[in-house]
């Protein structure tokens, strides 16, 4: 599916009308905010260790270089090879450099965001490469064609008759509306892929530099059967995903599984550090971890958007989020979706091309509440505002659509020729440009400027329509 | 000047990095890295991005002291594992005499017709004899020194059995190191996961986790390939927030707590059959 964020705020409007997303969103979210709050009100000081959180992210990235370095020093010790890409066509290169390498013909996905970032499996569809999703929501929005719309729960848009349809139709299975069959019929599709599958492919939530160790949460085992099973094992992760220690490890272990899900501990926490040893029967052979900078050493330089760096995707704000609850995650049309999707979407896609994000917020603050690491979102989304209306681009936007069609406005009118001889050329070709006050035809430039306006009919001046009233007697 | 570089093309802001990076060697000053990789550059970028940011930096003192202090004493009762593992739907069971340990394998045997089971081979199976056990009740035991393709056969057992180096009590979380003859696919492919813990191998809380690896990986061969850790069985929300078990790992996990001095009392004798 193209993600197309310049859509923003024509797919909003039509996620707005859609009752039951808006239903599904809000039972959802209450449902997981409870989890969340039940999960903390466990905890003896929930905001201190939400400032502890915050300290370790602070401290991680502003020693981000030796970090990385001690990293790949440690990985490599424990016989794994780490690369380097510094956007996502370089992450792609090398993960397909070694499919090719180790002669992959299938591959199992772990939940990943940043292979979602970075658009891999496109690449890999377009080498020929079978590739399968595997955590249940993800099989679910891939075998759709859709993205995921919530970081934790990516077919949360979609509702049991759904997916029942979609299995039926692409798995050839029986209808069923049973979440508990449909789930079955997942696990045994999927189980002969992990078991055929050459390479397994994850994300991870954090990496530990002092012993070069991937640390991945996860609740259904679809991680540890692709970490486990294929004989070969890519990681691709964010270089701002990297603490010192395992005490730091510690502090955000228990922030990230209870926000996510109020959950004292994920099902499964896999620690993986390399390959597999000498002796071990299953694990793969090689193990190669993927660095991907993709624009965050730039937002890193940055000392107000540093801060987004710090998110953990647990989705806590999303499922806050008045606005998210309204419109849904593909409204945000990138990877990321809610509050902290307005942030990332905003600073890791090119410049310009998702300027309506910062304004899906009301900035009402329920994000910054609920945040493990105590992330300002609506700050943020303020100070994005304000560099839009400073950008120069924005600006010459503004002087072309507003200063100067003003400003020959104001010149026209006061040359009573000119004004007239401008009003008769209106009224000679609105019909053609635009016939019920809707605009037929513009150029592209301008057409997102006419989308929003009604064009007023244009009638000759009273003066000149005076004499034929006068005779007819109106 | 960093507002400018936000909002500017990529390409626009490295060349200005390097032309900058230029600038300075002609100026005769010494660049802090050699840029040669793609690594090299990446890191130098980053460097670029943290220049003049206060925050504290450097390392913070690790505390090294041995894990022994965070293991609680053997009679402590087990009531608040079983209690957590019981929350989340997964049995739990404490084991003081074999024909306990007999009865509850019987049953589970039995619940879920298991005829081929899989094991790890780790010293404290063999003490307990579940070989034997299992074997008595028609329960065919594989491991994986012996098979050729042990992945496989993982995948057609009922039953996956282990041990588990650490039970935390607060959470009621099973921590399995992986080893030769310790695999990863015993606890996960079979569709019901066995685990037996000692009493000298429980941890109070989750606090005590980062000292427990930190103490694995001091030794001499540093943390193993995979280190797991178990809370619960596989479960998944994933359509309209109905919580399914066994998605894609075990639906049901045993822990079976063995009583202080349990495998040194009981010890069983192996016979030459069952020896690994």
């Amino acid at each position: 599916m193209e993600l197309r964020v310049e859509e923003i705020k024509q797919k909003a409007a039509e996620a707005a009308r859609n009752e039951v997303l808006h239903q599904t969103l809000s039972t959802a979210g209450d449902r997981f905010v409870a989890l969340r709050e039940a999960g903390f009100s466990q905890l003896n000081d929930p905001e201190g260790l939400r400032i502890r959180g915050r300290k370790v992210k602070e401290r991680s990235l502003a020693d981000l270089p030796r970090l990385l370095r001690l990293l790949e020093k440690k990985v490599t010790d424990a016989g794994g090879v780490v690369h380097w890409a510094k956007d996502a066509a370089e992450a792609r290169s090398i993960i397909l450099d070694l499919a090719d390498r180790y002669g992959v013909k299938t591959v199992v996905k772990g939940k990943s965001m940043m292979t979602e970032e970075i658009g891999l499996n496109r690449a890999f569809s377009r080498k020929g490469i079978e590739v399968w999703e595997t955590d249940l929501g993800e099989f679910i929005v891939q075998l759709a064609d859709e993205i995921p719309s919530h970081i934790i729960a990516p077919a949360i848009h979609k509702n049991k008759e759904e997916v029942a349809r979609l299995f039926c139709e692409k798995l050839g299975v029986p209808y069923t509306v049973n979440p508990e069959e449909l789930t079955m019929v997942a696990r045994r599709t999927l189980r002969e892929k992990f078991l055929g599958a050459d390479m397994g492919i994850t994300g991870g939530n954090m990496l530990v530099a002092e012993t070069g160790t991937l640390v991945l949460f996860e609740n259904e085992g679809n991680i540890r059967m692709s970490t486990s099973l294929p004989r070969v094992h890519v990681a691709l992760i964010g270089i701002e995903k990297v603490v010192e220690s395992w005490d730091d490890f510690g502090v955000l272990l228990t922030l990230l599984s209870r926000s996510a899900a109020g959950q004292k501990m994920p099902t499964y926490l896999s620690l993986i550090t390399g390959p597999r040893k000498p002796g071990e029967r299953d694990g793969p052979e090689a193990f190669h971890l993927v660095l991907l900078d993709n624009g965050r050493s730039r937002i890193l330089g940055d000392e107000v958007f540093r801060e987004s760096l710090f998110c953990l995707r647990c989705g806590a704000c999303l499922n806050v989020c008045p606005v998210y609850k309204r419109i849904g995650g593909h409204s945000y049309g990138w990877v990321y979706s809610g509050p902290i999707g307005i942030l990332l979407n905003s600073e890791l896609l090119p410049p310009g091309s998702a300027r309506d994000l910062p304004y899906a917020s009301t900035l009402c603050g329920a994000c910054v509440e609920v945040c493990p690491v105590m992330i300002d979102h609506p700050k943020l989304i303020l100070e994005f505002r304000r560099r839009l209306v400073e950008d120069p681009v924005w600006k010459g936007r503004r002087v072309l659509s507003r200063i100067v069609p003003i400003k020959i406005y104001a010149w026209i009118s006061v040359r009573p020729v000119l004004f007239r001889f401008a009003g008769s050329m209106a009224r000679t070709f609105q019909a053609l440009l635009a016939p019920s006050g809707e605009w037929k035809w513009l150029p592209k430039a301008v057409a997102r400027w006419g989308a929003e306006r009604r064009v007023p009919w244009f009638k000759r001046p009273f003066s000149s329509r005076w004499k034929k009233l006068k005779t007819s007697g109106k | 000047m960093v507002q400018e570089a936000f909002f500017q093309p990529l390409e626009k802001a490295e060349d200005i990095r390097q032309m900058k990076r230029a600038m300075s060697s002609i100026n005769g000053r010494r660049e802090s890295r050699v840029v040669s990789t793609h690594r090299d550059q990446m890191l130098s970028r980053i460097e670029h991005s943290l220049e003049g940011i206060e925050e504290e930096r450097g390392s913070k003192p690790v505390d090294e002291t041995a894990s022994a202090s965070e293991w609680i004493p053997d009679d402590i009762p087990w009531g608040e594992a079983k209690k957590e593992i019981e929350a989340l739907s997964d049995r739990f069971y404490e084991v003081k005499h074999p024909e306990d340990m007999r009865r509850i394998l019987e049953d589970l045997v039995r619940e879920h017709a298991v005829a081929l089971a899989v094991r790890w081979e780790h010293p404290l199976l063999e003490r307990l004899g579940i070989d034997r056990i299992l074997g008595d009740m028609g329960v065919e035991i594989r491991v994986p020194s012996r098979e050729e393709d042990w992945k496989a056969l993982s995948a057609k057992a009922q039953l996956g059995i282990t041990t588990a180096e650490a039970l935390v009590m607060e959470s009621g979380t099973l921590v399995l190191r992986t080893e030769a003859g310790l695999g990863r696919s015993t606890s996960l492919l079979p569709p019901v996961h066995l685990a037996f813990i000692q009493p000298s191998r429980r941890l109070k809380d989750l606090a005590a986790l980062p000292r427990l690896i930190r103490s694995w990986a001091n030794e001499p061969q540093g943390l193993p390939s995979a280190v797991t850790l178990i809370t619960g069985h596989s479960c998944t929300a994933d359509i309209e927030l109905t919580l399914v078990s066994g998605v894609h790992g075990p639906g049901l996990v045993y822990v079976i707590g063995l009583s202080p001095g349990y495998d040194v009392d009981n010890e069983a004798v192996p016979t030459a059959e069952h020896q690994v």
